[in-house]
């Protein structure tokens, strides 16, 4: 649905983007992730038409971004403004204006102040709106002329937990309908609630792009919380000591254990000395890894090696 | 045509909602009550001051503080305080709108950019204009009630058109710049202090023929008729740079990057 390969763009003699390649599928939430900074606006910026590229391809639906004469995307841009002296409805009709919408304009924005949930504020000014309402208007002009692909630019990092929840909420509509959604953020439990898959950019790159189930059962190692009865010291050194385990933290009732790489065969080895031992499990947990560690795992280990050069 | 239409309508929402409309209106016609009314109060003073008031002094007096001082100061302030005044007020639309980047949405979503900037310039400059107008025909109506009467309304007729299109004129020239470079701040500072030196400096060099910046020195002239030939040229070159203006903030805004 958009490919981009080898992006690059500068700004003065700063590199921001260094052969940045993407890709985001038909119908899926894309979770756009990097520290401030990074080149997210930067990169969604081109990708809606906003800022030429020095070089490289974005293509949409398989055409050049370059040669379309209408955009099909939908853009929500980080810290929207808004003609705030104009009411909810008012504005929509201006929106609808711009995006020269043919149908009944009454009818869709109803329909679309419904959806971003704003029913009760149709008539106020949008002056006085949160934070939150006002990244819901955002949403809602992105959506309006009802385009497939939407890209939103940190429409949650100003919010509270609660306009937070409502966005991701807004969100989760929006896959349910089908929409194609670009969610760039540096808030990790958000994606990490709504996205299909993700795409780490850091150093101008992306250093890790995936399913996020597949990246989390790939780069993370694996946690098993354990409570048992009266482990013998010697046990618990023959567990530290074994191929599968990264880490021990286990006491005489229990403690955890980070499993490597194959998780299930590991897992088996354990559980093998166990119950060799006759040693009684009285819990047992497996602690998913999260994406925060794969995030600080990817942009860590480059911090990290940028600090020896 | 759509969003020309919308355009127009935002623009008037902006002015209606935010009181700019009323500011407009407050200033320039507030203006042609004050002026008189602070003329007559001068003349009061004189008149007061001066222990024997012989026929002639009096006479001289209404010369000096008579109506005609009184609407020739309306048209100075006019174009000093009114349009610096109407300069603040219209910063928000003429480039402020880009700073504030609350252009962005609506124009990546496709609104189409000479229609949002066709519809300020088909709103601020006729709203000036009429304004300015109706604040001489005020202006003159409260000369009636304070002054001997000395001119007649046809004979206003002619300065407040060319002090309505040199207003017109500059709005034009700071909505076009404002907008084609999202800086409206700085142009009013330049376009006021310009107003402000060529005013005087036209003046003194003799240079008011034909010049639209110079329609001014016609629009605070009560005493005399103006030669047609002379103010009429000067009228179609202000217009003619209206419409450059027009033209030349269009040309520029297209290619505008928005962030
Ligand atoms: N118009 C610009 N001119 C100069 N530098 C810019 C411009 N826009 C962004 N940058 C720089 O590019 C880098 C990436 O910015 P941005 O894309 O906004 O990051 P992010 O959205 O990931 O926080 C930043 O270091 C920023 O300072
Ligand atoms: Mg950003």
């Amino acid at each position: 649905m958009i490919e981009i390969s080898g992006l690059q763009k500068s700004f003065g003699s700063k590199r921001v983007l260094n052969g940045l390649n993407m890709e985001v599928k038909p119908g899926e939430v894309y979770g756009f992730l990097g520290e401030n900074g990074a080149g997210k606006s930067t990169t969604m910026n081109i990708v809606t038409g906003l800022l030429e590229k020095d070089g490289g391809e974005v293509r949409i639906n398989g055409k050049d971004l370059s040669v379309m004469e209408e955009h099909p995307i939908g853009y929500l841009p980080e810290s929207p403004e808004f003609f705030d002296y104009m009411t909810c409805r008012q504005y929509f009709a201006y929106i609808a204006a711009a995006c020269s919408y043919e149908g009944d304009i009454r009818k869709r924005t109803e329909e679309v102040i419904r959806l971003i949930g704003l029913e009760n504020a149709i008539d106020r000014k949008i002056k006085g709106f949160s934070r939150g309402m006002k990244q819901r208007i955002g949403i809602g002009c992105a959506l309006y002329s009802g385009k497939d692909i939407l890209i939103l630019d940190e429409p949650t990092s100003a919010l509270d937990p609660q306009g937070r929840a409502e966005v991701m909420q807004i969100i989760l509509q929006l896959k349910e309908m089908g929409k194609t959604v670009i969610l760039s953020t540096h808030i990790l439990s958000d994606v990490e609630r709504v996205a299909d898959r993700v795409g780490i950019l850091h150093n101008g790159v992306l250093q890790l792009e995936g399913n996020i189930a597949e990246l989390l059962r790939a780069n993370a190692g694996h946690e098993i919380m354990l409570e048992t009865e009266n482990l013998p010291a010697d046990l618990i050194e023959k567990i530290a000591k074994s191929p599968f385990a990264i880490s021990c933290n286990l006491t005489q009732h229990g403690g955890k254990v980070e499993i490597a790489e194959d998780f299930e065969e590991g897992n088996r080895a354990l559980f093998r000395i166990l119950a060799e031992n006759k040693i009684l499990v009285s819990s047992y947990q497996v602690v998913r890894p999260t994406l925060e560690q794969i995030y600080l795992k990817v942009v860590g280990a480059h911090a990290a090696a940028k600090g020896w050069n | 045509m759509l969003q020309l239409k919308a355009g127009i309508k935002k623009e008037w929402l902006e002015l209606c909602k935010t009181g700019r409309l009323l500011g407009i209106l407050l200033i320039i016609l507030g203006l042609s009550l004050f002026d008189p009314i602070m003329i007559r109060f001068l003349a009061l003073l004189m008149e007061v001051f001066q222990d024997a008031p012989s026929m002639s002094s009096l006479e001289a007096l209404s010369g000096v503080f008579g109506q005609q001082t009184a609407l020739a100061s309306y048209a100075a302030d006019c174009v000093s305080t009114g349009m610096l005044v109407v300069f603040l007020l219209l910063m928000r639309t003429a480039g402020g709108e880009q700073k504030r980047r609350s252009v962005v949405i609506p124009l990546t979503l496709g609104f189409d950019r000479d229609a949002y900037l066709y519809a300020k310039f088909l709103v601020y400059p006729p709203l000036v204009f009429i304004s300015v107008l109706l604040g001489v025909c005020t202006a003159y109506g409260t000369t009636l009630l304070l002054f001997t009467h000395q001119i007649g309304f046809v004979d206003i007729l002619l300065p407040a058109l060319a002090l309505g299109v040199y207003f017109a004129m500059q709005v034009c020239l700071l909505l076009g710049c404002g907008c084609a470079t999202g800086k409206a701040g700085i142009f009013v500072a330049i376009l006021y202090l310009l107003h402000t030196i060529l005013t005087t400096a036209l003046g003194t060099l003799g240079w008011n023929r034909y010049n639209p910046f110079a329609l001014y020195t016609f629009g605070s002239n009560f005493t005399s008729a103006p030669d047609l030939v002379d103010y009429s040229i000067s009228i179609g070159l202000a217009v003619v740079v209206c419409f450059a203006a027009v033209l030349f903030s269009s040309l520029l805004f297209r290619k505008k990057k928005l962030v």
